[in-house]
């Protein structure tokens, strides 16, 4: 049934987008990720000119997160001060991350920089965190405690400056790697219109030692509030958030982010990140490809939207 | 002497009665509306061809070529080349003024309706304006029309205008669903035995309606208002989500 997208200008079957919306939805809830990174690279191939998919899918993913925060936020499992910082210094990579934007976009070399950063960041993520789990649940089947890491101080600047204390998960940690995590994820999330999900769960996992209970919870809180913003930046800044097609993603989204979220707590976190390794890799992997196959035709034409190519 | 006049009598025949058609044309319907459920639509151009009435009924052959045309916008045209084993864009161009979308329908193909030099001078079937500037942009403008005919964006239909007895003639156009709002024309051009004797245009306006409407008019008009709009719809849906599947 097709359904007409009034800022995209085009009709688009519903039942496809409520499909990929639960689907996306369900990964979100289930990883604490905001599934940005799949949405938008599935919306591009059904025909939706990017700049509206990037503006669309920051507000799926903000209600979708909004959905998936709350059950956790029940549940007592989120660090509200580690979000809030994670927040603050977060905008201050919008900021940055905006500039770079205008910046590559005046010289053309956006789209490069885009698939070499998809490529890059989720094959990298992707790759370790593959590895690391396997090793985990092997460990796990011959019966030893998962790696020795647990004796170790847990997380990392532990011996760095500007040392906080955070009672929600019992750690002493400096605030430096968190403002620089935030910072990263701000940048990267305006740069590619991602939620930042897939980068700030395993760095919460592996760089701050996060209790696992308390990470998709918290990364989802983050994530709130920094996708709400941007829709509000791309909506008021580039018209190129279509409601419409937000809203039937949406409803598909948070049907799928309950139903995530509530098979999450099921699920060994080994077993949960081998998962989301798998998928992070697959996409990277994608974006590799198209880099690196000879393309089916080198040219491709599209309507410019928001004012540059 | 004697076969000067009567070249000149037989121009003036051939000019005259020429000079004096007219032709009338109309779109229906005049105005398409996109509302939530459109999947394209069909317009249909017709019109008349008024003879001067001294001329014999049926002595010329006449045919009709109509280009409905959406409103011009710019595309970007790239292309990628292998640079350290990686396919990246290299190069780009940017076409600001053509047509986004349109439609060439004739009676015959153009090639049998006129001789090439009169298409050329009317521009018929021509969506970029000017010449190639050099080779690159010959290959950036061939391209662009390859992949335009290939998405159907544009696209040729000979023998699509059909005429309804000796005068009047119609023809039936898709308008796509992905239609570019805006004012569309019709160009009528009229030939008698391949010679250009009348031209008129007609205009069809493709319009958002209802709730599309108002959604597009406030995301151009307050930005601001519609931006958070967006987050509190958001936030809302997310919300209700959370309480209509709460599993726990």
């Amino acid at each position: 049934m097709p359904i007409y997208l009034p800022i995209a200008e085009m009709p688009i079957d519903m039942f496809f987008l409520l499909g990929i919306g639960a689907a996306v939805g369900f990964v979100s809830g289930l990883f604490g990720v905001g599934g940005g990174f799949l949405l938008t690279p599935l919306l591009v191939f059904a025909g939706v000119p990017s700049a509206v998919a990037v503006g669309s899918v920051s507000a799926q993913v903000a209600a979708s997160s909004a959905s998936g925060a709350l059950s956790y936020w029940r549940r007592g499992a989120v660090d509200g001060r580690l979000a809030l910082i994670l927040l603050a210094s977060g905008m201050v990579g919008s900021g940055v991350g905006a500039w770079v934007f205008a910046l590559l976009r005046r010289i053309g070399q956006l789209d490069l920089f885009i698939a070499l950063s998809y490529a890059i960041l989720l094959g990298g993520i992707g790759a370790y965190m593959l590895v690391e789990s396997v090793g985990a649940i092997r460990a796990r089947r011959r019966g030893e405690e998962p790696p020795a890491r647990r004796p170790r101080p847990r997380g990392a600047g532990r011996r760095l400056p500007f040392r906080m204390f955070f009672p929600k998960s019992r750690m002493v940690v400096s605030a430096v790697p968190i403002v620089v995590l935030g910072v990263v994820i701000g940048f990267f999330g305006t740069m590619l219109g991602i939620g930042g999900g897939f980068l700030i769960v395993p760095a919460l996992i592996y760089l701050l030692r996060v209790p696992i209970g308390l990470v998709v919870g918290t990364s989802l809180v983050q994530m709130v509030a920094t996708m709400a913003f941007a829709t509000f930046l791309q909506a008021a800044g580039n018209h190129t958030v279509d409601v419409v097609l937000a809203f039937v993603l949406m409803i598909g989204g948070v049907g799928g982010a309950q139903f995530g979220a509530s098979l999450g707590r099921r699920l060994r976190g080994e077993q949960l990140r081998v998962l989301l390794a798998l998928l992070i890799l697959a996409v990277g992997l994608r974006f590799v490809a198209d880099l690196v196959l000879t393309p089916a035709d080198v040219w491709s034409v599209a309507r410019v939207i928001g004012g540059a190519p | 002497m004697i076969g000067r006049v009567l070249l000149l009598a037989a121009a003036l025949g051939a000019a005259g009665p020429a000079a004096a058609e007219t032709v009338t044309a109309a779109v229906a319907p005049a105005r398409v509306a996109i509302s939530s459920t459109f999947a394209g639509s069909e317009a249909t151009v017709y019109g008349t061809i008024d003879a001067d009435p001294g001329a014999a009924p049926g002595a010329q052959r006449h045919d009709v070529v109509v280009t409905l045309s959406a409103p011009r916008g710019a595309v970007v045209v790239r292309r990628k080349d292998p640079v350290a084993g990686l396919w990246i864009v290299r190069d780009r161009e940017v076409f600001a003024e053509i047509p986004l979308w349109s439609a060439v329908a004739s009676t015959r193909p153009l090639d049998e309706v006129t001789d090439p030099a009169t298409l050329e001078r009317l521009g018929l079937g021509r969506r970029l304006v000017g010449t190639a500037a050099d080779a690159r942009d010959a290959a950036f403008r061939h391209a662009l029309h390859r992949l335009e005919t290939a998405d159907g964006r544009w696209r040729d239909l000979p023998g699509a205008v059909t005429f309804l007895g000796e005068r009047l003639f119609r023809v039936a156009i898709p308008i796509p669903a992905d239609a570019p709002v805006g004012r569309w024309t019709a160009e009528v051009r009229v030939f008698a035995d391949g010679v250009p004797v009348a031209a008129t245009t007609a205009e069809l306006s493709v319009v958002k309606s209802g709730f599309d409407r108002r959604i597009t008019e406030l995301a151009a008009e307050r930005p601001a208002l519609y931006g958070l709009l967006a987050v509190a719809l958001s936030l809302l849906t997310g919300w209700l989500g959370g309480l209509l599947f709460r599993r726990d």
